[in-house]
């Protein structure tokens, strides 16, 4: 066995040891402080040209006209957007330029402006008290997590029959009296031969609504949900094929879910998110130091 | 130095120590996390009742790429993950590279996305610092290049070592310092982990996959490979590069391995025959061998589906080789092989017998007999094949393969990545449909392995397809025919044996019905096959449901067109021809019990606009004279098998 063998797994169990990562940064970025030089040039141009070409580069599409008019028929948010974008890429680059790193290269350019923000996130890491945090973010967030209502039903269809001079829905109303005089609720043996061939399915597991209206059409799709979860069949309820009785097997309806069912996805979401307000926090604080003036 | 430094350092231990914490409230919650999961099982099983076929059919794209593959991101997707692509399946709104909003219309139910295992994450690893690739050489080397925006240099090397790759260690590869196993495994690792953190049984199912990415001579033989496991037992593997071997032997014995070693199961699916020269679906190995029945068994045993539609072209079959099929001319790419290499005109026939689904079907029908085992023995699916993340398959509403295809007033005249095909050639396909129990990684799996699957070239037309002797056309009128379906015969994928037909000739219950939010259908087919007794192979299309009460002409026997409704100027259809639905119960009107045969169905919709006219009257421009104006939309079943009684 030689060294580096011995080495190697020490060296992975370091990388993946939260504390390690951080005691590193905080040296790293206690190194950048020391080096950090006066402030230089603090004035920020904005002109269409830049605007142009900063748009292009964004994209990473210059041979697409498409891209080049869009400026011109942006609708003033958009351009706004695109203009603190601007500012707020400039004033990072002149920041990490004047740590003392400086190209005019654009992927140098992102390089550098991820530097910055891989610093910034290292903040972003730090809920003050973890789960207590956590469940207060998700208390605000909530309604981004807000399942649909779904249902879960089987269905009886009576087709409607020009030619033949039938009537559907009455023929769903016998077939209803039938299937709940049945002896018990051992109903799908005596539903089985009942009712026509659908064009989809018999049953539908957790489909929301606009699910079912694909299928159904609008009007079964919003009677279906009031429809009570009882094991019984009801109906008839009328569709744009037909007749339908139906079965709900089970109903949820909208919720928000509780924390734990969806855990995995928040914590994803709120590092994001914190993510995404430290660096504009960190760009804001840097932007403070320049003056902007609009070429137009 | 200043206290104030001094404080900010130790800010810095504080956040470490908080971040440790979080990290271990998240390990605690797994195990209520897998009770839930349990829950929501228990939940579904509840809802399919006693009924244990399937009742519901899952739309998916079994191959996607994000900017891990080396061609999206060299292309263009600098941004685009596996993350976005399951977000965009799920029908969350993303960002385009044009910056538009993009969102499907309707969800998909499942998604793999199969990035390129050559060179896989290397670019986007060294844009994002990621797993030491900085430190390897070619990392370092391309970190360079790609400083300098010279993404040409690394396309060569890439490109290079991928052509090159015809010995079992290829020596470009060797050239360049390949990267380690071990990075390729951290990749993997985080592909992996975006699945996990997707999968969502019962509402959607995220599978874990990789292309494999062999073109020997420039013939196209790419394998998109599947898993059916969560990271308990895909964590350790490296995706098997075709610079370990271009031979499709070689990734199927590191199939083997994968199963050998963690009781797992793992397929592959071949894609675009239609750019391999005839070598997808030669009779000869790569060796230069013929087939012997190992071979045949080892094969049929990977690799039980073919995508055969996708934006590169349709693979069903070609009006060479099925001269009497009027609708065999459809989005074919039959001028060149995958590296743009031209097929010469005279050796076209003989080379799309190897090139396309239908002849391989029939070619499998003769190596039955010659081996006791079908190689070519293979259902059918589409898929999209796009390199933006994004799954679109409607031609109202396509976002193309690669970044310059996305809409734009450019791409009907622009060239895929700048140098490639025209964009203009692109089809807005595909999509695999299953029918499964329920929706979930390993109902799913087990459905492509049956081959209960069809390919729709982008509409979901709802079909079932049954086969067997007992079938009557009363069936078609019972609620429950799925249900007589399963008890009376066999489902697409299936099997019919000659010892069950009595002299009689088998019965086909079909169904088809439009989708919901698309065109009309003008017909139902089914497409035969046949080993004949003099040893040729055989086939014929037969119309068996279709629209609007045509009658067939007495002399040609042909079904009249069901006509168009498209305005090409307007880029619209209207559903006043065509049927909602069509359903037939078919009996072969030319059976002959003691000869091999198959049977598919091919749905065909009412002609609408491709997507390249909706484009010409989006951006106001003239529509290419290359293109057609519109197209008929299409699901092919997989294929139901007759074999006569054993001798």
């Amino acid at each position: 066995m030689n060294l580096k063998m011995q080495i190697k797994p020490v060296m992975a169990v370091l990388i993946r040891e939260p504390l390690f990562i951080f005691v590193l940064f905080s040296a790293v970025l206690y190194g950048i402080f020391l080096v950090q030089k006066p402030v230089p040039e603090n004035k920020i141009i904005v002109s269409e040209a830049k605007l142009q070409e900063f748009y292009q580069y964004k994209r990473q599409s210059f041979g697409l006209p498409a891209v080049a008019n869009k400026l011109e028929v942006m609708s003033t948010e958009e351009r706004n957007a695109l203009i603190e974008d601007f500012i707020r890429e400039e004033v990072l680059v002149r920041e990490a330029r004047r740590m003392g790193l400086d190209a005019g290269d654009y992927i140098i350019r992102q390089r550098l402006i991820q530097k910055l923000e891989f610093l910034a996130d290292t903040q972003a890491d730090i809920p003050q008290k973890a789960a207590a945090f956590v469940s207060d973010w998700y208390e605000t967030h909530q309604e981004k997590y807000r399942q649909p209502a779904e249902i879960s039903f089987a269905h009886i269809y009576f087709a409607a029959k020009p030619d033949e001079n039938t009537d559907p829905e009455k023929e769903a109303e016998i077939a209803l009296l039938a299937l709940n005089s049945a002896p018990s609720f051992t109903t799908t043996d005596v539903s089985a031969g009942l009712g026509d061939r659908f064009l989809y399915h018999k049953s539908y597991q957790r489909k929301s609504q606009t699910d079912i209206a694909a299928h159904f059409g609008e009007g079964f799709a919003s009677a279906v949900f009031g429809l009570s979860t009882n094991q019984a069949w009801q109906g008839p309820l009328a569709s744009r094929h037909g007749y339908h009785l139906v079965r709900v097997v089970n109903k949820i309806d909208a919720t928000i879910p509780t924390l734990s069912d969806v855990r995995e996805k928040v914590l994803f979401d709120l590092k994001l998110s914190l993510t995404e307000a430290a660096r504009q926090e960190h760009a804001d604080r840097l932007r403070k130091k320049y003056t902007v003036i609009y070429d137009q | 130095m200043t206290i104030s430094q001094f404080g900010r350092v130790g800010l810095f231990f504080l956040i470490a120590a908080f971040a440790s914490t979080i990290l271990v409230a998240c390990g605690d919650q797994k195990d209520s996390e897998k009770q839930v999961d349990e829950g929501v099982s228990l939940l579904s099983n509840q809802a399919t009742s006693s009924n244990t076929s399937p009742d519901g059919v899952y739309w998916g794209d079994l191959h996607i790429h994000s900017r891990l593959s080396m061609d999206s991101f060299s292309f263009g997707n600098r941004t685009l993950s596996a993350d976005d692509a399951f977000k965009f399946a799920k029908g969350e709104p993303i960002e385009a590279h044009t910056g538009d909003i993009a969102q499907l219309k309707k969800p998909l139910d499942f998604l793999l996305v199969s990035d390129h295992a050559e060179f896989l994450g290397v670019v986007a690893s060294i844009m994002d610092r990621k797993h030491g690739i900085d430190e390897t050489e070619l990392g370092k080397r391309w970190q360079g290049w790609l400083e300098e925006n010279n993404i040409q240099a690394i396309l060569n090397e890439w490109v290079g070592a991928l052509d090159e790759a015809s010995s079992p260690v290829g020596n470009e590869a060797q050239n360049i310092q390949y990267p380690p196993e071990s990075f390729f495994n951290e990749v993997w690792q985080d592909m992996v982990d975006t699945a996990e953190r997707h999968n969502d049984p019962g509402k959607f199912s995220a599978f874990s996959g990789y292309e494999w990415t062999s073109m020997i001579d420039g013939d196209n033989l790419h394998r998109v490979v599947i898993f059916r496991d969560g990271p308990e037992k895909t964590s350790g593997v490296v995706p098997v590069s075709s610079i370990e071997s271009n031979d499709p032997e070689y990734l199927w014995s590191r199939l083997e391995d994968y199963e050998q070693k963690t009781g797992g199961q793992v397929l592959a699916i071949p894609h675009n025959s239609n750019l391999s020269e005839g070598r997808m679906f030669s009779e000869e190995r790569i060796s230069g061998a013929m087939f012997d029945t190992a071979y045949a068994n080892t094969r049929i045993r990977w690799e039980p589906v073919h995508e055969m539609t996708q934006v590169k072209g349709d693979s069903e079959t070609h009006p060479l080789v099925s001269p009497g099929d009027d609708f065999a001319d459809f989005e074919n790419w039959d001028e060149t092989d995958i590296s743009r290499n031209a097929i010469l005109e005279d050796k076209k026939k003989e080379v799309f017998t190897g090139s396309y689904a239908r002849p391989a079907l029939k070619t499998g029908l003769a190596l039955e007999k010659k081996l006791g085992v079908n190689p070519f023995k293979f259902g059918m699916i589409g898929s999209t094949d796009s390199h933006t993340v994004m799954a679109t398959a409607d031609s109202d509403n396509y976002y193309g393969k690669f970044v310059d295809s996305e809409p734009s007033p450019e791409r009907l005249m622009s060239k895929m990545g700048g140098i490639l095909w025209n964009n203009r050639m692109l089809t807005a396909a595909g999509y695999a449909a299953v029918w499964a129990q329920e929706n979930s990684r390993e109902a799913i799996f087990d459905a492509i392995k049956r081959k209960e699957v069809y390919a729709t070239t982008g509409p979901r037309i709802v079909l079932r397809f049954f086969g067997g002797w007992d079938f009557d056309v009363a069936d078609l009128a019972q609620a429950d025919y799925a249900a007589l379906g399963y008890q009376k015969g066999v489902p697409m994928g299936g099997d019919l044996m000659g010892e069950e037909a009595k002299d009689a000739a088998p019965r086909f219950m079909i169904t088809a019905s439009k989708d919901p939010d698309g065109a009309n259908l003008d017909r139902v087919q089914v497409v035969k096959g046949w080993l004949a007794a003099d040893g040729s192979l055989q086939e014929k299309v037969f119309d068996v449901a279709w629209s609007d009460a045509r009658i067939v002409d007495t002399e040609t026997g042909s079904l009249p067109p069901v006509g168009s409704t498209v305005n090409v100027a307007k880029a619209t259809y209207a559903n006043t021809i065509g049927a909602e639905s069509l359903a037939t119960v078919w009996t072969d009107p030319m059976f002959d019990s003691s000869l091999r045969a198959f049977y598919y169905v091919r749905v065909l919709e009412i002609p609408t606009p491709r997507w390249t006219t909706y484009d010409a009257q989006r951006f106001n421009l003239d529509l290419p004279d290359d293109v057609p104006a519109s197209i008929q939309e299409r699901v092919y079943s997989s294929p139901i098998w007759f074999a006569p009684m054993a001798e």
